[in-house]
């Protein structure tokens, strides 16, 4: 089971407020390489995982990845939170306006909801490590876009956390994969087919 | 120390101690990173006991610890003025 912290795992401070940029980071929330993603991949993919490294490693990133989506879920509130519908039309960020308001909604900065497709879940422990390190590179080159994009130190230094969490994971996967490179051999055997 | 100062010092060393967790899965041997990981998770430990005792619970049961129900008490994590600015 879980247990909730009441405190984030970084700092969030926001002193400006900015709809495009809150649209923008949204997408790190529920969009394609977010962190709602993120967290469901590993929290998913666990069950199947035929050794203890990658089942205690999928649950404790896993378990990370709801905390980065929780800082998030803040930068998105504090960047937006309150704003009036004249500003949501002077940012261009009416269309976000229109359905969910002032809030926090998991989507992708180009207005898709959330999506599972997104994610793979396949029951072969090589390819969800393969897919994990390739997802972890995805959502760190989202991180990189945002920091060209944003001008907005407060809003940077949690993108840079963020995107640093990322490499250690991609490290750990990578790990998980050579540690012991016959652990999975049994996975390449197709005595089922 | 002030509020958010005591709840960073909270939030460092969890940090580094599930930093080390994570190292620890994919190092279950090592020796060394096992025990800065037990070094790490008993300041943890001190620092959450210590922000609690100041100001209130930071999980749901230490509410049980108190004459008062005050869980419920703001600011939750992301409302502003929660934390500390770094």
């Amino acid at each position: 089971m879980f247990k909730y912290n009441k405190f984030l795992e970084f700092p969030v401070n926001i002193k400006n407020k900015n709809t495009r940029l809150a649209n923008i980071v949204a997408t790190q929330y529920g969009g394609p390489n977010g962190e709602l993603g993120a967290s469901l991949r590993y929290l998913s993919q666990r069950y199947t995982m035929p050794d203890d490294v990658t089942k205690g490693l999928l649950t404790d990133i896993g378990t990370e990845e709801l905390g980065h989506l929780e800082m998030v879920g803040t930068l998105v509130k504090q960047l937006s939170e309150g704003e009036p519908a004249e500003e949501w039309v002077k940012m261009n960020t009416w269309e976000y306006y229109a359905d969910n308001g002032a809030s926090v909604f998991p989507q992708s900065s180009q207005g898709s909801p959330f999506n599972a497709a997104s994610i793979a879940v396949t029951g072969d422990p090589i390819t969800n490590l393969f897919e994990d390190l390739a997802a972890e590179q995805k959502a760190r080159a989202v991180y990189d876009n945002i920091l060209r994009l944003s001008d907005d130190p407060d809003v940077n230094q949690v993108i840079r956390f963020l995107r640093e969490r990322e490499i250690v994971h991609f490290q750990r996967f990578g790990e998980a994969n050579h540690t012991d490179s016959n652990r999975f051999l049994c996975c390449y055997d197709i005595i089922d087919m | 120390m002030s509020k958010q100062e005591k709840l960073f010092a909270v939030q460092k060393y969890n940090f580094a101690a599930y930093d080390m967790l994570l190292y620890l899965d994919t190092h279950p041997g090592d020796k060394k990173a096992f025990c800065m990981f037990q070094e790490l998770v008993k300041k943890f430990k001190k620092a959450k006991r210590e922000y609690e005792e100041a100001f209130g619970p930071l999980e749901a049961f230490n509410a049980a610890n108190f004459e008062e129900f005050t869980w419920l008490d703001s600011p939750w994590p992301w409302e502003r003025g929660a934390n500390l600015n770094v």
